[in-house]
């Protein structure tokens, strides 16, 4: 448990990074967990070159869906997206320093990523 | 209050969870299994297991009996007939048996068939797809915000401008988010008021939340399906049921969705003749004989706590849950607070599953979500939910519990 509220996604819960909307972007997608109500959309500005430029993001539910979108969201800035396509778990896994996590939780940690691969596919 | 050695009958609550005892407050979700439940499977498959109904031999017999007496235990629980019980897994199952035994040559284009919006999901995603299927229509009633209440003034003018239209009502006893309770006396004047008795539409009840509680007199209840689930009440994971009317189903309204051997009367290469027997008739295959045994036996077991004493002690346990909620300036009771076994509440600024989380670390055990009721969350607004169910084994200590553990909330999160 004290692996999962750690400092860092308290923090990240209180000021997230990159949260709003972009006045432009080239790929968007949302993302939910069924079963719990978590919620994300993401806006992604995307160069010619694949090099992501600007991301913007928004949503409600608990705090390691939204806290890791937030860690997430300011660690691809300027990334490639085949570099974010090559993101794993254990990326998440040190971004948050969350590493271990229940089965039923698993879905909020992989959110972020499993919604920011959705905006890539388009 | 139940005696407090009520909590040694279950043995997976002698353990602990993260170095304290657990409390387990999620039992709308499912209940924990007493000894003799575990002791009642055990048995039939250490002395009696074969098939049912088809070997000439000694365990084919015990099989067979322990098959029989257990139905008939189950729906003497209900006051009902054994050949009007329907053994399923689950209330959903149960629910899908309506919709294929009953709905699906029952409704027409444009017929009509009335929920709620606080129903489950198992009934509500089963009817869409039955309405869905017949080009009939789904109403939903509303739900009172300020009595947690169906709208059943509601209902009165939905039956007045559809009348033969309707051919089901579907309504769920105790909400199992809300707690609140169907007031079955005048959902029945309502309908006696408009249709002549051959012409009611049929009325089936969800009961998953009250029957582990609540004496249900299924044969004066004025529903003509009742579904339960088994391990709500303390028998075994995979175990429920669909009661029937007898003169429902022994009609040609109500038919066997699930075909195979143990339902037939006789069998040629082209055709079928169903049992005449309503108890084989809706049972195809092989039946989970130790699942029915072990369900017999939580009804028994209920029976000897008795189930007025069983309503006291819950009633008591959600008064005081209620009380202490109350007091903590972020929590907001979203339950009916005369709900018959269980409180729902919002922790303003955390998240239902980070409470949950957080209680979990303390060694309590809670619902957060939705609890299979979108439409309801939508509604009124909630995102999710966290519902602190209880059982026969919770004592006010586990509440105690609970409510320390909310206090860790604010170490966490901050005030």
């Amino acid at each position: 448990m004290s692996d999962l509220y750690q400092e860092i996604l308290l923090s990240e819960l209180k000021h997230p990074q990159n949260h709003g909307e972009l006045p432009h972007f080239t790929h968007s997608s949302s993302g939910a967990n069924a079963s719990c109500g978590d919620q994300l959309s993401v806006q992604l500005l995307i160069t010619d070159a694949g090099v992501i430029e600007n991301i913007a993001w928004r949503g409600a539910g608990c705090a390691i869906s939204q806290a890791t979108m937030s860690l997430l969201s300011e660690h691809i800035k300027g990334a490639t997206t085949s570099q974010v396509q090559a993101l794993t778990d254990e990326t998440l896994s040190e971004l948050t320093g969350i590493t271990q996590i229940a089965i039923t939780r698993k879905k909020c940690l992989m959110l972020g990523l499993v919604t920011l691969r959705e905006a890539l596919k388009i | 209050m139940l005696p407090p050695a009520v909590r040694f009958d279950f043995p997976i609550l002698s353990q602990e969870i993260h170095g304290r005892p657990v409390a387990y407050l999620d039992n709308a979700a499912t209940t924990q299994k007493p000894q003799v439940v575990l002791d009642a499977i055990t048995q039939y498959y250490t002395t009696s297991n074969a098939n049912v109904h088809r070997g000439i031999h000694a365990l084919a017999d015990r099989a067979t009996t322990a098959w029989e007496d257990s139905r008939s235990v189950i729906a003497a629980f209900f006051a009902a007939r054994p050949d009007e019980l329907v053994i399923t897994r689950n209330t959903t199952e149960a629910v899908n048996g309506v919709r294929y035994g009953f709905l699906d040559h029952t409704l027409e284009k444009g017929d009509v068939v009335v929920c709620s919006v606080l129903d489950h999901h198992a009934t509500l995603v089963t009817l869409q797809q039955a309405v869905q299927a017949a080009g009939a229509e789904l109403v939903h009633l509303d739900v009172d915000a300020d009595t947690f209440q169906v709208d059943l003034a509601q209902l009165e003018g939905v039956l007045q401008t559809y009348t033969e239209r309707v051919k089901c009502i579907s309504l769920t006893h105790t909400s199992n988010v809300l707690g609140s309770m169907l007031d079955l006396t005048r959902l029945d004047h309502i309908i006696s008021a408009i249709y002549a008795p051959a012409d009611r539409p049929k009325v089936l009840l969800d009961a998953a939340q009250s029957a582990p509680h609540m004496r249900l007199d299924f044969s004066h209840l004025p529903v003509d399906f009742l579904a339960f689930s088994g391990h709500k009440m303390y028998g075994p994971m995979g175990s429920g049921g669909l009661l029937v009317k007898q003169e429902l189903s022994d009609s040609d309204q109500m038919r066997p969705w699930l075909f195979g051997g143990g339902m037939i009367a006789s069998v040629s290469p082209e055709k079928t003749e169903f049992s005449p027997d309503a108890a084989e008739r809706f049972t195809a295959g092989t039946p989970d004989v130790a699942s029915a045994v072990g369900l017999a036996s939580a009804c028994q077991y209920l029976g000897h706590l008795g189930l007025d004493q069983v309503a006291d002690h819950l009633s008591e346990l959600v008064s005081y849950t209620v009380d202490r909620l109350t007091q903590i300036p972020r929590v907001q009771v979203i339950s009916d607070p005369h709900s018959a076994s269980l409180v729902s509440f919002l922790y303003d600024g955390v998240h239902a599953h980070d409470v949950a989380q957080i209680l979990d670390s303390q060694g309590v055990a809670v619902r957060s979500g939705h609890h299979c009721c979108m439409p309801l969350h939508t509604q009124f607004g909630w995102q999710a939910s966290v519902r602190v169910s209880f059982a026969v084994y919770n004592t006010k200590e586990d509440v105690d519990q609970f409510v320390a553990g909310l206090e860790k909330i604010t170490q966490v999160f901050g005030a």
